[in-house]
């Protein structure tokens, strides 16, 4: 290879070493060991560069030469030894030793010398513009490969050219990082940036991106400084952080998550990178950030909702336990651990749920847990036996947990029915007795009613017969006065025995002929006198065959007609009575209406209540219009009243067509 | 039968109220020519006086006036027993359920029981008892 073309290759890689930032050791290394061998002869080349003229050793640069080290040189060298490398011995251009042992790296390397042929050394001087010396270029040949002119010249040029790189490393060094950085990454970068001035914290550069961020021109921000862009809160925080000694390397370094302030008030969260460089004497900041307001207000949202949802688990009366795929307790909720009887998940946790359930119920419960296969909500009741051995029953839902990393949980609400289970018990223990109660109610006012009819009866008959034989007017009007009483007493006592039959009988369908039915209701009510001037209507349509109980339909026609009787107007002069009644499909409609004395609008809805009467004067026992209303019920109709006082009332009932049900 | 009707007519009463039988032998005595009254205080007393006498027909009744409600044994089971006597006591006895009840199911029960003619609410009474002396003639 031509001596020129080498020379061209060594000058190319000092610029590409430099261009990658390598050190000047590394550089230099790279240079010799390169020269080693490429050069056409056997030579073995090294540069020993000085610190500021005093003599001492800076760096060596010797990589053809076995373990040569500025420690070890600097070990071994005697003191006239090391006065071969003085500045001051080195004051012509260059230095030919004929016997390369008189050099100092003789004793070093005496071996690799002898076995290459290596007696004689050139010593080039590596001078600053200044003449200040630099170091030393150094090759070793031997002396049957003695240097010619042209080479003598190669070396001082390469000498030359090692001279111009140690004097202008880090100025060459320090441009280059500025400059890349600046046309690179600086203005065209989508990445806001900015530099600046360390001392006075004054902004000196800006790219677009960073004036878009923050919504000033260039001359605005480049009037501010870099406390302007901070809210109050943060200004100490980051004069206290430039301070500190390890921010002023010439490092990139991650300076954290910072909270700026944009033109408009508006703060965003900026990770901000950041690298100190030294130009021309003064220290720049390079700062380039990362704008994550949004991700810091997506996590912000999200530890809210962690934050709701533990307040809420924490505060609910459900358990809430947190199973892993086979079962085993993972987390439980303060109501979880209450029904457990336990202080703390810990000392149970990866234990089997299932071990708290009853045994019996624990088949139960395993076959919900093979929830995957149907994704639903599913509920069952199991008893759970706590850590302390309290027995509860509880109701299990249990939902599938996939969550995001492919982990798979189940969630189990819990809710305690111990209570509801003790109060559903009485509640239906007391809706028995109630109903016992009530059948023996019914069965008493039978029984009574029944026991209390037969001495009236006997009354009655002593009664007839006193009226059929005496002859004493007054005894005869006597008589009449007891069996007046004695009828009403009477009637009581039917009506109390038509409710409890009522409750109790079975409703027994018939076709009911109600012409007849309200013809033998009038004629029976014809016997008491004060009906003698009542006019009877009645407008009977029943073309539609109606079904119902016979007995008490009865018990509703006698009782509306009785109190149409009863409570007719004596001063009308045309009192009437008008039973009105039309079958259909699915019902009857009757109607019974009278001029009466009518009823307080006030009092219409009590009237149907048991034992209400209108006034003590009035004739009855406050039971008739409630079994009208309670025996209607029963057979599935229902009773209204419309009146007026001294006008009349109308009673209609609607009563259930039980033709489906007809037995015969 | 011809001979009955002009014999006596026996009328037995079974009541277990002593008022009620008096009421009904007041008015029976005064009210119906030529008729004895015999009076039983339950059932099963009147069922055992049939059995002694169903071989002689002029000992049986001819009207019985039955009360329902009664100890040991009441009105419907003398008349379940009283089904299973011969066809000649069961023609010769016309039997009338006499009570104070008014449940309808019981009166029902009483007036399809295929032995008796009639229900008669109780107290009785001259008009009641022209009734069942009407049925009783009607039927003899």
């Amino acid at each position: 290879m031509p001596l020129f073309t080498t020379w061209e290759k060594v000058r190319s890689d000092i610029f590409d070493k430099i261009i990658h930032q390598e050190t000047l050791q590394r550089v230099l290394d790279d240079v010799i060991l390169h020269l080693n061998r490429e050069f056409p002869k056997k030579i073995i080349g090294s540069v020993v560069l000085f610190e500021n003229e005093t003599s001492s050793i800076d760096a060596i640069s010797a990589p053809g030469l076995p373990n040569v080290s500025l420690a070890k040189i600097r070990a071994i060298l005697t003191e006239d030894e090391m006065a071969f490398w003085k500045p001051s011995s080195f004051n012509s251009d260059e230095i030919c030793i004929e016997d390369a042992q008189k050099h100092p790296y003789w004793k070093l390397c005496k071996a690799t010398f002898e076995s290459e042929s290596l007696d004689r050394s050139l010593t080039l001087p590596m001078r600053s513009k200044s003449n200040q010396l630099l170091g030393l270029m150094v090759v070793f040949f031997g002396e049957n490969n003695a240097l010619g002119e042209e080479e003598l010249c190669f070396f001082k040029m390469l000498a030359d050219i090692l001279t111009n790189t140690v004097n202008n490393f880090h100025f060459v060094k320090q441009i280059e990082a500025h400059e890349y950085r600046y046309g690179l990454m600086f203005n065209g970068s989508p990445i806001p940036m900015f530099a600046f001035d360390l001392e006075t914290l004054q902004f000196i550069d800006v790219n677009q991106s960073a004036l878009d961020k923050y919504g000033y021109s260039r001359t605005e921000f480049l009037e501010k400084n870099l406390l302007d862009i901070r809210p109050e809160d943060e200004r100490n925080k980051l004069l206290r952080f430039l301070k500190k000694e390890s921010h002023r390397k010439h490092a990139v370094m991650e300076a954290g998550v910072w909270r700026h302030l944009k033109k408009n008030g508006e703060l965003i969260y900026a990770q901000v990178s950041y690298q100190p460089v030294l130009i021309d004497n003064k220290l720049i900041g390079y700062v380039w950030i990362n704008d994550i307001t949004d991700q810091i207000q997506i996590q912000n949202t999200l530890s809210d909702q962690q934050k709701q949802l533990v307040n809420i688990l924490d505060g609910i009366p459900e358990g809430v336990f947190m199973f892993t795929a086979s079962g085993e307790i993972y987390d439980i909720n303060p109501a979880g651990r209450q029904l457990l009887e336990i202080e703390d998940v810990f000392p149970i946790k990866n234990k089997l749920f299932v071990d708290f359930i009853e045994k019996s119920d624990r088949e139960k419960f395993l076959k919900l847990l093979n929830i995957k296969k149907h994704r639903f909500k599913k509920t069952i009741e199991v008893a759970l036996v706590s850590q302390t051995g309290t027995k509860r029953w509880i109701e299990i839902k249990v939902t599938p947990l996939h969550l995001h990393d492919d982990s798979f949980f189940l969630l189990a609400m819990v809710r305690d029915l111990t209570n509801e289970k003790y109060n559903m018990q009485m509640l239906s223990e007391q809706n028995k007795a109630l109903i016992k109660t009530n059948k023996e109610l019914d069965r008493f006012l039978y029984s009574t009613s029944h026991d209390l009819r037969s001495p009236l009866a006997s009354i009655l008959g002593i009664l007839k017969i006193i009226e059929t034989e005496t002859l004493e007017p007054h005894t005869m009007n006597h008589a009449e006065m007891i069996k007046n009483r004695i009828n009403r007493l009477d009637h009581l006592l039917k009506d109390i025995l038509s409710l409890s039959v009522n409750k109790q009988h079975e409703i027994k369908p018939v076709c009911i002929d109600f012409r007849s039915l309200i013809d033998e209701t009038i004629n029976n009510l014809m016997h008491v006198e004060t009906v003698v001037k009542i006019r009877f209507e009645s407008d009977i349509d029943e073309a539609t065959p109606f079904y119902s109980d016979l007995q008490r339909i009865r018990t509703i026609t006698e009782n509306l007609i009785g109190n149409a009787i009863k409570h007719h107007n004596p001063s009308e002069a045309d009192p009437f009575v008008r039973v009105t009644l039309k079958t259909f499909s699915n019902r009857a409609v009757l109607s019974v209406e009278d001029n009466g004395i009518g009823i307080e609008k006030d009092l219409q809805k009590k009237i149907f209540d048991m034992f209400f009467r209108v006034s003590s004067r009035t004739d009855g026992n406050g039971i008739g219009l409630y079994l009208v209303k309670e025996t209607a019920k029963n057979i599935g109709g229902s009773i209204n009243v419309k009146s007026r006082p001294n006008e009349g009332s109308i009673f209609t009932v609607t009563l259930k067509n039980y033709r489906k049900h007809a037995t015969y | 039968m011809l001979l009955t009707k002009t014999q006596n007519t026996l009328i037995h009463i079974i009541d277990d109220v002593e008022m009620d039988l008096y009421i009904s032998n007041y008015v029976i005595e005064r009210n119906w020519e030529r008729s004895i009254v015999q009076k039983f205080p339950d059932g099963l007393q009147a069922i055992d006086y049939l059995h002694q006498h169903k071989g002689l027909p002029e000992k049986l009744p001819d009207v019985i006036l039955l009360d329902i409600n009664m100890p040991r044994m009441n009105g419907f089971e003398f008349l379940e027993a009283f089904q299973h006597f011969p066809d000649s006591v069961l023609r010769k006895c016309k039997i009338f359920v006499l009570s104070s009840t008014f449940d309808p199911l019981e009166i029902s029960k009483a007036q399809n029981h295929p032995s008796v003619k009639s229900f008669i609410e109780k107290p009785i009474s001259l008009e009641k008892l022209e009734l069942i002396k009407r049925i009783y003639n009607s039927e003899s």
